[in-house]
């Protein structure tokens, strides 16, 4: 059933992007929707079978990437004049997330017994649910980076969703301390993790505080590269773990 | 000078560096493992009385890391009060002084964290029996009994394994427990139970069941323990927690006119 529901939403993805890139919008919206809704029924299916939300491993981030994503792109598409490529980036995001999981196991991750540690649960349900912000904040920046009418309102908006997904994912890093300290003695230790963690939120500030130029204005592609950069980094923490 | 260690500038040079010292962190630690476990469970100053003969190029990218940090947070600091102190006052707008409430309570974490590994103290995997006693950072442990009540098979299988098979079906949270006298001479009757997740906390002391263990010969379950003792964690946590909202806040402040920090 796993195995289904992933190339469905592969299906969805691809068919999703080239129908934004062929400017069929009637059908990319319904191809939009329908990812969206395969990617809620695939998390519907792991919480009746595990029992709990999506929490770990790339099958279960697929689909609530592919979910949290579609519904972002769907709800912000809808104020731009001209969103075609913003919604092929979109699209082509969810599709390279799909492919990433080619290579690992289509199939739900064991149930680790710290799962049933209320601070466990809320450290990777909040960080997959700020890399879909994040994820979707990298599709508004490098969208933004064209010379379309958009452009300040793709700079707001993924401003926008890029702290969003700072406060969520901040909040799963504190919901994380408090496991390393229940389990380690230690609020934080220095790890892989720790510097993966590090990592995503130092990008997120340097996203945040780019040195304004001496003359002119800042180079858009160097900023749609800092703003994109953190989600793109959140997709590679999920995916190569 | 205060006006050019408050400079955007050097702030988005102080997290490049910083970035890059992380990133180099990760390969560093897979070939350093030995050094790295160290640093978790030894005091800051023990290990690098050791550390700068055994692994000089750790020990070197460890100030490097240190030091970018400190040059991030005097920025940081110069940056509060020449670039948002006055136009909070000026302006008395809300949006400008969560901007700087913002900074201010990141500035803390980053101090916290500095403090955290400076001044915390600690007494790392100490594995003990039913019976056992153990001084550690003042205090005096003695454990009065451990009980493993799930399959014994998953404390003797190999470390790599051994995750495979500690799931929710096999393994339970609450089903192995152990219990530990906190200076059995002073309180004979003020035995505590420890689980996994729920530590030992008194004062400012806390003593850390990291995992189960079980000795063949004795034919008996034990516990390691991290003992550690941080008189910061309290303030680290509700400064951290009190970040985020003012994140959140400053996000909903700021959602139609973004300009003020971009």
């Amino acid at each position: 059933m796993t195995l289904y529901i992933y190339y469905i939403l592969f299906a969805l993805c691809l068919a999703e992007t080239c129908a934004a890139l062929i400017r069929a919008k009637r059908l990319h919206l319904i191809l939009l929707g329908a990812r969206s809704l395969a990617g809620c029924f695939g998390c519907g299916l792991i919480l009746v079978q595990a029992g709990r939300p999506p929490l770990f491993g790339p099958f279960e981030a697929c689909c609530a990437l592919t979910c949290i994503t579609g519904v972002l792109a769907l709800k912000f598409g809808f104020g731009l004049k001209n969103p075609r490529i913003f919604y092929t980036i979109a699209g082509a995001i969810a599709t390279l997330m799909l492919a990433l999981e080619w290579t690992s196991p289509m199939e739900l991750n064991p149930d680790y017994y710290m799962y049933q540690n209320l601070w466990v649960k809320l450290f990777f349900m909040f960080r997959l649910l700020a890399v879909g912000f994040l994820a979707q904040a990298s599709a508004q920046y490098l969208s933004g980076m064209g010379k379309g009418s958009d452009r300040a309102a793709l700079w707001a908006g993924g401003r926008n969703t890029l702290l969003v997904g700072t406060c969520i994912y901040l909040s799963g890093e504190w919901s994380g301390s408090l496991w390393c300290l229940n389990w380690l003695g230690d609020s934080w230790q220095w790890s892989r993790g720790f510097f993966r963690a590090s990592l995503l939120f130092l990008l997120v500030m340097a996203a945040c505080h780019l040195p304004a130029p001496k003359k002119g204005v800042l180079n858009p592609v160097f900023k749609g590269i800092s703003g994109a950069l953190p989600g793109i980094f959140g997709l590679y923490m999920i995916f190569f773990y | 000078m205060i006006h050019r260690l408050s400079t955007t500038r050097l702030t988005w040079y102080s997290l490049a560096a910083l970035i890059a010292l992380l990133a180099a962190g990760m390969p560093l630690s897979l070939a350093n493992k030995s050094v790295f476990t160290a640093l978790n469970h030894e005091n800051l100053f023990d290990w690098l009385g050791t550390s700068w003969q055994e692994a000089p190029l750790v020990t070197a990218w460890f100030t490097g890391l240190c030091l970018v940090a400190f040059i991030l947070l005097v920025n940081g600091v110069c940056c509060c009060l020449t670039r948002q102190l006055a136009p909070a006052i000026k302006t008395k707008g809300s949006r400008q002084w969560l901007f700087l409430a913002l900074h201010l309570l990141f500035l803390a974490v980053l101090v916290c964290h500095g403090l955290t590994l400076g001044l915390s103290k600690k007494s790392s995997q100490v594995t003990l029996f039913a019976g056992q006693t153990h001084k550690a950072l003042g205090y005096e442990i003695k454990v009065n009994q451990v009980v493993f009540s799930d399959e014994i098979a998953i404390l003797t299988a190999p470390k790599n394994h051994q995750r495979k098979m500690m799931v929710k079906e096999r393994v339970g949270l609450d089903h192995n427990w152990a219990q530990l006298l906190v200076d059995p001479k002073k309180n004979q009757n003020d035995a505590r139970t420890l689980y996994m997740l729920s530590p030992l906390r008194q004062d400012f002391f806390q003593a850390t069941i990291t995992e189960f263990v079980y000795d063949k010969k004795k034919g008996q379950p034990g516990i390691t323990l991290n003992f550690t003792r941080n008189y910061f964690n309290l303030f680290f946590f509700s400064v951290y927690a009190v970040m985020i909202l003012a994140l959140a806040g400053f996000t909903v402040l700021t959602w139609k006119k973004p300009a003020l920090g971009r």
